[in-house]
């Protein structure tokens, strides 16, 4: 079982979106503090592990990468239960892989615990010159899932450290709100303000039948 | 035996076209020993003897070709490494009109990530040319056959190792950390291109199901690490999933020849029939005719050396899967499928 020796906090992290917008790269990135510009595919599911200090607890940080392509979501699916936060990563030069974050949401909201927190990830960042996705349009869907946005860039390490460290953050705050103490024990109800807007999901999850 | 001596059987049982020994040959030490005999014994294996004619390739492109060439165009692949850029790109060449051959003559198949691994070792020993009769379960329009196949592996190993078993159960890891391992024979794992070939020679000379032996027998072999190690699902998934980076070795091949028949897999199978409930009867067989392909007559050869014929090859497998069978007329007394 899990074991809170040396730390004030145990937070597991999930990375889901499209194949090859960069999940793998920025857990390589937070982790390892390294990139390859070759492409890592990630069959079914991997795990890396990193401590992190935020406002002076130290936090162990499960991460769980998982595959991108459709075919392997039965698998991945399993990966969501006992989350929490999710990083739901896009690529800002990949018009498509924005537009399919709404089914991602679909999916976390599903079958993440309902008090799982997601934060929208624009990667690539560092190609400026073939953006096809703008910053505000990641901001007005945000909004409307009721999560935050950030942009990264796991190539030049920009925005990358800031991006985990504000998903841990705000897990943390959550935790304070309720009562909890260490991310070890069950947690109890949903937070209203971290929701996901249910309704929105419900009528995706409507139309979609799936995932 | 010597690579030599070795090096002589397999060129005699190349000229006999003698398929059953080089099935024996491939499982041994150091399996078909280089890529020269390689090129010359997996087309007779992937093919069979009488199989000249290759199936006719489509001209109409298939649905997952774009996702295949962008995968193939940006993967660093094994069997790239230490080689030139020219050299690189030809090998990615080669890559996608193996790939593209096997999608486009099997339009119903679907391609899945890792596909391309499987087509980079294959490519990297034959080339590009003729295209090959390969296919996975990954290729079906699910990955139900797979996670099933990999539902095994835990039971296998409790024939075998029941502490590890019962170790891994406990630490509630699903048995996922082997499923590039069985969807990519090992290649998307294992970062030494002689290592990958080596495995490739057992694969293609055994039964389907020798990935999940394998995968078995990797686990087993790291049992003290395993045992010593926190029970906990996150480690020991990280354990298992880099156990087999550098290479397989063949103690641990040698271990799962032994075991595939030891226990074989239809008696495998009706060992954890109980755990198999998301595949029906009817499902099973069919995956069971499929796995075999090709090697189907081989096999059944090699245990029935005086009969054939396809109503013996169903007999054979309503034994094989008689339990299922048997729930299956139980449960649907009309003979009807919902499969």
């Amino acid at each position: 079982m899990e074991s809170l020796t040396g730390f004030d906090h145990i937070v597991k992290l999930l990375l889901v979106g499209n194949s090859a917008v960069g999940k793998s790269c920025l857990l390589l990135r937070f982790c390892d503090d390294a990139f390859t510009p070759s492409f890592i595919t990630t069959i079914g599911i991997d795990f890396k592990v990193r401590t992190l200090e935020v406002d002076g607890k130290v936090v162990k940080v499960q991460l769980w990468d998982t595959a991108g392509q459709e075919r392997f979501r039965t698998i991945t699916r399993s990966y969501y239960r006992g989350a929490h936060g999710v990083l739901l990563v896009y690529d800002l030069t990949d018009k498509k892989s924005f537009e399919d974050l709404r089914g991602w949401a679909d999916s976390v909201s599903m079958h993440a615990p309902s008090d799982a927190i997601g934060l929208i990830v624009g990667n690539k960042a560092d190609e400026v010159g073939d953006r096809k996705v703008g910053a505000g349009d990641a901001t007005a869907l945000a909004e409307i899932l009721g999560m935050k946005a950030v942009e990264t860039s796991a190539k030049s390490a920009s925005g990358v450290e800031g991006a985990f460290t504000m998903l841990v953050r705000d897990i943390l705050i959550q935790r304070e709100a309720k009562g909890e103490s260490s991310g070890v024990k069950s947690r109890g109800a949903r937070a209203a303000d971290i929701q996901l807007a249910e309704a929105d999901a419900e009528a995706k999850r409507m139309s979609s039948g799936c995932c | 035996m010597s690579s030599k001596s070795k090096v002589t059987r397999i060129n005699q049982a190349i000229c006999e076209k003698n398929l059953d020994r080089l099935c024996a040959l491939g499982q041994t030490k150091e399996g078909f020993v280089n890529d020269g005999l390689r090129r010359l014994v997996w087309p007779l294996l992937l093919h069979g003897p009488t199989t000249a004619t290759a199936k006719p390739i489509s001209r109409t492109k298939h649905a997952d070709e774009d996702q295949l060439a962008l995968d193939v165009h940006r993967s660093s692949l094994p069997v790239s490494r230490n080689q030139g850029k020219r050299h690189r790109q030809r090998e990615k060449s080669d890559i996608s009109v193996v790939a593209t051959q096997v999608l486009r003559a099997n339009p119903d198949l679907h391609y899945y990530q890792g596909f391309h691994d499987v087509c980079a070792t294959l490519a990297s020993v034959l080339g590009s040319d003729p295209p090959f009769p390969v296919s996975t379960d990954a290729m079906e329009k699910d990955l139900e056959k797979v996670t099933a196949n990999l539902d095994l592996l835990y039971p296998l190993i409790r024939q075998q190792d029941p502490k590890v078993a019962a170790f891994l159960l406990e630490s509630g890891t699903p048995p996922y950390f082997a499923l590039s391992w069985v969807i990519t024979w090992f290649s998307h794992d294992i970062d030494r291109p002689a290592s990958i070939v080596r495995l490739f020679d057992l694969f293609i000379s055994s039964h389907p199901f020798m990935p999940l032996y394998l995968s078995a027998a990797v686990v087993m072999h790291h049992r003290q690490e395993l045992l010593d190690s926190e029970c906990d699902y996150p480690t020991l998934h990280t354990l298992l999933t880099h156990s087999v980076k550098g290479a397989v070795s063949e103690e641990v091949i040698d271990h799962a020849v032994t075991m595939i028949h030891q226990i074989p897999p239809s008696l495998l199978q009706d060992i954890a029939s109980g755990k198999i409930t998301t595949q029906s009867p009817v499902s099973r067989l069919t995956s069971y005719v499929r796995f075999l392909g090709p090697r189907l007559s081989r096999v059944l050869r090699s245990r029935s050396s005086h009969i054939f014929g396809s109503s013996v090859l169903l007999l054979l497998l309503a034994w094989a899967l008689r339990p299922s069978l048997l729930s299956f007329l139980v449960t649907h007394p009309t003979g009807s499928s919902s499969t």
